[in-house]
C-alpha cells in the first residue's frame, strides 16, 4: 500500500471524525482537532526554522563580518534579542524597541498600500463612476458609498431631555446606509456558503466517494 | 445616620438592584478564585464529572443531513440537476483577458504565482491552479511558486508533484508520459514568504531592483526570496536573467480570502523609484467565491493592472473548456456533477436560510403578542 492511498484514508477518515461534531461535541471530533492544531503548530515551526531562519543564518551571518551581508543579518537578531528581553519585568522596557519595530514596519507597510492602493483609487473610482453613461450604476455607488460612510458617523446634538440623538436627516441617510451594509454582508455571506459548498463537493469527492465508479 | 458617601462615589443605597446582583456575583466569583488550589481543583473535577452528556441538537441534525442529501444526489443521479451546465460557447470578458495574458506570456520565460491557499480551500482553488497551470505548461512557461500561506508553499509542492506524474494531466499539456514534470527545472516552489503583506513587497523590490550586481538590501531581497526552493535546495533561478523577465510578466495569484487579494493587489504594484516608461506590474487574479467581490472590486478599478478574476469551480470549468483542455469523459463529467452539487445545495441552503427566517419571525410575533396580551390582563387587574 503506498503511502498516497494511506494518505487519503486517512483523510476520508478524520473527515468523518471532524464532521461527528454534527452528533455533538465528542472524543473523535476532539482528537481530529487535536491532530490539526498540533500538526500544524508542528509544521509551522519547522517552516519557520527550515526555510526562514536557517537560511537567513547561511545567507548573511555565516562568515562573520567577511560576509558583505552581515549587518543586514545582524538587525533581525538584535530585534529577536530585544523581543526575548519582554521576559524579564525588569528590561521588558527594552523589549517594547523591539516591539516598536515591528509594529512600525509592519504599520508603514500597510497603511501605505491601503491609502494608496485601496483608499484613494476607490474613492476616485467612486466619484468618476458618476457619468452620463452609467448614470444608475454611479447613482447606486455614490450614494451607497456616502450612506454607509454617514451610518458610521457618530455625531449627535442633545436634547433638552439630555438624551443625545442624531440629527433627522443624517439618521434619515444612515438608514439607506444601514440597508446597503446589509445587502453587502447578506452577498458576502452567500458568496461564503457558496465557497464552502464547494470545498465540501471537492471533499465528497476526493475522500468521501473515493469508491465509487465514474 | 447614615455616614456621607465620599465624593465622587455613590452611596451603596444610589445603585439598583441589578447593579448590587452583579457585585454580589463578582464578589462570589472573587472568592471562589480565593479556594486552595487542590480544593478548587476537586471541585472542578466533580463538576466535570457531573457534566451531563451532550445531547443531539435535532434541529442541527436535520438541517445537516438536508444539505448532505442534496449535496450529494448530483453525484449519482441527474433528475436533480437544477442549474444550466456551465457553457463555453461564449468566453466572458475576465475569461477573454485571462487567457490573453497568459498567451502574452513568452514560451520559456519564467512567470511569478502566487499560491495563497493552504489544504482547506484547496478542493475549491486547486481547480483554479491546475486550469492556469496546464495553461503555463502548454506554452512551455516556467511557474515560480511563492506564498505567504505557510501551508500553501507545501500544498503548491504537492499539487504539482502529482500534477507532474498524472498520465492525463501530461496528456493535456502535450508531453509524453514518460516525461513528468520535473521539480526546479519545469517549475520552482520558492520556500514560504512571511510577513504578510511586508513580504510581498520585498518580492516586488527583489523583482525591481535585486538584479543589480552590487550589494544592497534589494540584492539580498531577491536572495532570500529567489535563491531557495521550499525544500531548502537552490532554485536554479538566474537572477540577472530571470528577474527582469518576472517584472515584465503578470504575477498570477491564486487567493483564497479577501485579505490575500487585498495584499497582493495593494502591495505587488511598480515601486518608487523605477524609471519612467517602465510598465506596471500586472496579477492575474483567480479567486474563491468568498474573495470574489474584493477581487472584483479591485479588477474594476484597476482595469489595466488587475487582471480577471476567475472565480471558483464554476469559472474553472468554463476556462478549461474554452481552453480545450477538457476532453467529454470522466474529468467533465465530475466537474458538472460537481457544479450541480453547488447549485442545488445553494438553492437548498438559501430555501432553509428563508424557512428559518420565517420561522424565526412568526416566532417573535407570537412572543410579541404574549407579551401584549399579558400586559393588559396586568393592567386589567391593577384597574
Amino acid at each position: 500500500m503506498n503511502i498516497q492511498l494511506i494518505a487519503t484514508y486517512a483523510a476520508a477518515v478524520l473527515t468523518v471524525m471532524v464532521f461527528s461534531y454534527l452528533l455533538g461535541d465528542n472524543f473523535l471530533y476532539r482528537l481530529a482537532v487535536h491532530l490539526l492544531v498540533g500538526a500544524a503548530a508542528g509544521y509551522s515551526l519547522i517552516v519557520a526554522v527550515e526555510s526562514v531562519i536557517i537560511p537567513w543564518v547561511k545567507l548573511t551571518l555565516l562568515g562573520g563580518f567577511s560576509n558583505p551581508n552581515f549587518v543586514f543579518g545582524m538587525l533581525p537578531v538584535l530585534i529577536a534579542v530585544l523581543l526575548a528581553l519582554k521576559i524579564s519585568p525588569r528590561l521588558s522596557r527594552f523589549g517594547n524597541i523591539g516591539l516598536a519595530f515591528v509594529l512600525g514596519v509592519g504599520s508603514a507597510v500597510a497603511i501605505w498600500g491601503a491609502v494608496s492602493g485601496t483608499l484613494l483609487p476607490l474613492a476616485l473610482d467612486t466619484a468618476r463612476s458618476f457619468t452620463p453613461a452609467t448614470v444608475i450604476d454611479g447613482f447606486i455607488t455614490v450614494v451607497g458609498t456616502l450612506s454607509t460612510l454617514i451610518y458610521f458617523t457618530y455625531l449627535g446634538v442633545r436634547r433638552p431631555s439630555g438624551e443625545v440623538t442624531r440629527l433627522l436627516p443624517i439618521q434619515f441617510v444612515a438608514r439607506i446606509g444601514q440597508g446597503f451594509i446589509m445587502v453587502t454582508l447578506g452577498a458576502t455571506y452567500a458568496l461564503v456558503i457558496l465557497s464552502a459548498l464547494t470545498i465540501f463537493t471537492g471533499v465528497l469527492v476526493q475522500r468521501l466517494l473515493i469508491l465509487k465508479p465514474n | 445616620m447614615q455616614a456621607a458617601a465620599a465624593p465622587g462615589v455613590a452611596s451603596a443605597g444610589a445603585f439598583p438592584d441589578v447593579q448590587r446582583q452583579r457585585v454580589a456575583l463578582i464578589r462570589h466569583i472573587l472568592e471562589m478564585d480565593a479556594v486552595a488550589p487542590a480544593e478548587s481543583v476537586a471541585s472542578a473535577r466533580a463538576a466535570s464529572a457531573a457534566r451531563p452528556a451532550t445531547r443531539i441538537k435535532a434541529d442541527r441534525l436535520v438541517i445537516t443531513l438536508l444539505l448532505l442529501l442534496a449535496l450529494v444526489v448530483p453525484f449519482f443521479t441527474n433528475l436533480f440537476n437544477v442549474v444550466a451546465p456551465p457553457d463555453a460557447s461564449i468566453p466572458t470578458a475576465e475569461q477573454t483577458a485571462v487567457s490573453g495574458a497568459i498567451d502574452a506570456i513568452g514560451s520559456g520565460h519564467v512567470v511569478l504565482m502566487a499560491f495563497e491557499y493552504g489544504p482547506t480551500g484547496a478542493t475549491e482553488m486547486d481547480d483554479l491552479a491546475r486550469v492556469l497551470l496546464r495553461d503555463l505548461f502548454r506554452r512551455g512557461v516556467k511557474p515560480v511558486i511563492v506564498s505567504t500561506n505557510f501551508a500553501g508553499a507545501m500544498h503548491a509542492d504537492a499539487l504539482l508533484n502529482s500534477f507532474g506524474h498524472n498520465a492525463n494531466e501530461l496528456k493535456a499539456i502535450n508531453r509524453k508520459a514518460d516525461m513528468p514534470l520535473v521539480d526546479r527545472q519545469d517549475y520552482v516552489v520558492l520556500r514560504y514568504l512571511p510577513s504578510g503583506a511586508a513580504g510581498v513587497r520585498s518580492v516586488v523590490n527583489a523583482i525591481f531592483f535585486g538584479s543589480g550586481s552590487g550589494q544592497s538590501s534589494f540584492t539580498l531581497d531577491a536572495q532570500t526570496e529567489f535563491a531557495l526552493d521550499v525544500e531548502g535546495q537552490p532554485s536554479g533561478l538566474n537572477l540577472s536573467t530571470d528577474l527582469p523577465i518576472l517584472r515584465a510578466s503578470p504575477a498570477i495569484v491564486l487567493a483564497e480570502t479577501s485579505e490575500d487579494v487585498r495584499n497582493w493587489a495593494e502591495q505587488y504594484r511598480t515601486p518608487a523609484g523605477v524609471a519612467p516608461g517602465t510598465a506596471d506590474t500586472q496579477i492575474v487574479l483567480a479567486v474563491s467565491a468568498a474573495a470574489a467581490a474584493t477581487a472584483r472590486a479591485y479588477s474594476s478599478t484597476f482595469s489595466k493592472t488587475v487582471i480577471g478574476p476567475l472565480i471558483g469551480l464554476r469559472d474553472a470549468t468554463l476556462y478549461a473548456l474554452e481552453r480545450q483542455q477538457l476532453t467529454p469523459g470522466s474529468a467533465l463529467d465530475r466537474l458538472n456533477q460537481r457544479w450541480q452539487s453547488v447549485g442545488l445545495g445553494a438553492l437548498v441552503a438559501a430555501a432553509l436560510i428563508l424557512f428559518g427566517a420565517l420561522f424565526s419571525l412568526l416566532g417573535s410575533l407570537r412572543r410579541r403578542g404574549q407579551s401584549q396580551r399579558s400586559r393588559r390582563a396586568q393592567a386589567g387587574a391593577r384597574r
